[in-house]
């Protein structure tokens, strides 16, 4: 399963250290205040927890490190123009 | 011993390899050249890797579009692939069959996303969209993960297999990404690599990676890309090699901790030395046929 | 109003010679880029530290890397007299045919202020200059002659058909000062229009800056010592002078390697008269970390 929704869900799991310790306290809770599917809300439940601390700790220096995937795939400029194409 | 004159070996280019590359340059078959990299460029270091791709084949590898998505791929981001493949003439480009941002989140990096038929579908969209706007489909690289992605129905071979097959692209298939997926989630590296689709895989990718410690004690293999290959990835090499006939282009990757060119060109020696024995290996099987 | 330059009064005339003359030499030094072949794009094959430093800075400079590259190799030896000599345990031939003039010149006991003018150096030096004009990268002596003639000769013949057109003098001062214009302004000229590298000899110089430069430095950890000829060819880039500034963005073992020969640079540097031209700006090839996760 999969859905624009499911990825930003876990695309907030994977940056947001606040939603992510709240999840790894209470993943129901964190759950069921999401907009998921019961399908997707179970699928999170049993995640690979181990996965998602080393994931997101990789991620995180990921972005830290001196590029980041945004600043080179557009620049300034073309981000203002990718902004406008999300608003669409 | 024997060798398919048709395989190829390959390098990254980094900044720092430059004066590596350039004197050894007839060592080296091709150059990958991160086009992210490139897209915000000035114009004199675009024109210096076009003249440089005149006198060696380059290919473009983008890490940046997040084809492997129910979410539409920003057409911004392709144009500025099909804008800077107008100008570099590579022969081939690349991208990840990854998703990178999601509801207005960037993730920095490259995560696996749900490997589920729907995702399937939507990164089958995503590179027809982008194949249009570049003129030439991309490979699509497999990816490492730390986590085991959740929501997924589908195996990785599973997956990766119903998206090439539908968007009738070829397969990059990174070895050391192979690897550590299958040490980190109990696999073996060979039955993975058999499950793969084999017969779309037209480039290869090899590199290094680090152990890490989980959180439960557990380790999980880093693809780290600062390390050279383990022996382990040269051993799928040689079984990839003696198990599909079409000829393969191998690219060394390398992101950092650069060592002496001398290293690096000891790694391509291996790499050809690799490829030797698999081909070897399969005109013997072949007779013994 | 119509203007005819040879109607102009001879005071007119003195200030519309020079200005004259400078814009021709100006149109044929931009005009040769157009004329020249210069099959944008290509990259002639220049992995030869000696041949691009000849190529930035002529035949001084390129015997000024191969005694670099000989000292970084151990080959060569800066004594503590600040001569240079061979190296203990080194000697035999060289594969390379600089290097082994160098490395004979040098066996002889010579200095290294005359090793660019002794016979066998300077006789392998113009070898590599010919190669160089054959790839169209120099300019070779007819086509250098052509452009001089071609900037010397349009402004003189209007200065000579200035002095036929205004009769015979009847004060020589004009025409004395306009004679002492032409010789000025031929030499400046011939300078203007006169360019050594041809339009694609820049062009590789510039690509090869604009590959070899770091645009964004990186702290890396050290490795083993370097091999191979990565320093001469930096140094030939971008110059012996200049070498130092590209340190930033290059792996440590680099990094180290070019200072630890901080002294040959030094050395180098005091004892040749021509300086290392083109401090090259810091390339802007690429910079970003790949797909490698962390």
């Amino acid at each position: 399963m999969s859905s624009p929704a499911f990825e930003a869900f876990l695309a907030r799991l994977y940056t947001d250290e606040d939603l992510r310790l709240r999840y790894l306290a209470s993943p129901g809770a964190v759950c069921r205040e999401s907009k998921l599917s019961n399908e997707e809300r179970i699928a999170l439940e049993t995640i690979d927890r181990d996965g998602l601390i080393l994931a997101a700790r990789s991620y995180a220096r990921k972005r830290r490190s001196t590029c980041s995937l945004d600043e080179l795939s557009l620049g300034k400029r073309h981000r203002r123009a990718a902004g406008r194409h999300e608003e669409r | 011993m024997a060798t398919d004159a048709a395989d190829r070996v390959g390098i990254g280019w980094r900044p720092e390899l430059a004066a590596g590359i350039l004197l050894h340059l007839s060592h080296i078959d091709v150059l990958e050249i991160l086009a992210d990299s490139f897209f915000a460029a000035p114009r004199r270091a675009i024109a210096a890797m076009r003249a440089l791709g005149r006198e060696i084949p380059i290919t473009l590898h983008g890490v940046g579009m997040g084809l492997a998505s129910t979410i539409e791929v920003e057409l911004p981001r392709v144009e500025h692939m099909a804008r800077l493949a107008d100008v570099l003439q590579p022969e081939s480009w690349s991208e990840h069959l990854a998703f990178v941002r999601a509801g207005g989140t960037e993730i920095g990096h490259l995560a696996a996303p749900p490997r589920s038929v729907s995702n399937a579908e939507g990164a089958v969209a995503n590179i027809e969209r982008a194949a249009r706007v570049v003129g030439t489909a991309p490979e699509l690289e497999n990816v490492a993960t730390l986590i085991e992605p959740p929501g997924s129905t589908l195996d990785e071979p599973a997956w990766i297999g119903s998206i090439v097959c539908a968007a009738g692209t070829s397969l990059l298939l990174d070895l050391h990404n192979l690897y550590a997926n299958a040490r980190n989630f109990v696999r073996d590296p060979l039955v993975l690599l058999a499950a793969m689709p084999l017969d779309h895989v037209r480039c290869v990718h090899l590199s290094g990676g680090r152990w890490i410690d989980a959180p439960s004690g557990a380790k999980r293999l880093l693809d780290y890309h600062l390390h050279n290959p383990p022996c382990e990835v040269y051993v799928l090499l040689e079984h990839l090699a003696a198990k599909i006939s079409r000829p393969l282009t191998v690219i060394l990757e390398r992101d950092g901790c650069y060592p002496p060119f001398s290293v690096i060109a000891a790694e391509l020696d291996a790499i050809r030395a690799a490829l030797a024995k698999g081909r070897n290996r399969r005109v013997l099987l072949g007779a013994a046929a | 109003m119509e203007f005819f330059p040879l109607d102009l009064t001879g005071p007119q005339f003195l200030v519309f010679y020079p200005l004259f003359a400078l814009c021709v030499a100006a149109i044929v030094r931009s005009l040769r880029p157009r004329l020249e072949a210069t099959q944008e794009g290509v990259f002639p094959c220049l992995n030869d530290p000696y041949r691009i430093a000849l190529l930035r800075d002529g035949r001084r400079e390129a015997v000024r890397i191969a005694v670099l590259a000989l000292v970084e190799r151990g080959v060569l030896a800066i004594k503590p007299d600040k001569t240079i000599g061979v190296a203990d345990g080194a000697g035999g031939s060289l594969e390379n045919p600089l290097e082994n003039a160098l490395l004979r010149f040098f066996s002889a006991g010579g200095g290294p202020e005359s090793a660019a003018d002794e016979t066998a150096v300077k006789a392998v030096t113009t070898a590599m200059q010919a190669n160089l004009e054959a790839q169209g990268l120099l300019s070779s002596v007819g086509g250098r002659a052509s452009r001089i003639v071609a900037a010397v000769t349009i402004p003189l013949a209007i200065a000579l058909l200035r002095i036929h057109h205004s009769g015979p003098p009847g004060n020589l001062a004009p025409h004395g000062y306009l004679v002492a214009e032409m010789f000025g302004c031929g030499l400046l000229a011939a300078f203007i229009a006169h360019r050594r590298v041809t339009a694609l000899g820049r062009a590789t110089l510039q690509h090869l800056e604009a590959l070899l430069g770091q645009a964004i430095s990186r702290a890396r950890e050290p490795s083993s010592p370097a091999t191979g000829n990565e320093v001469p060819l930096l140094a030939a880039t971008f110059g012996v002078a200049a070498s130092s500034g590209i340190l930033a963005g290059q792996p440590e073992w680099l990094h180290s390697k070019i200072e630890s020969i901080g002294e040959v640079l030094d050395f180098l540097r005091d004892n040749s008269k021509h300086h290392g031209a083109g401090c090259g700006a810091a390339g802007d090839c690429g910079g970003c970390g790949g797909c490698g996760g962390d």
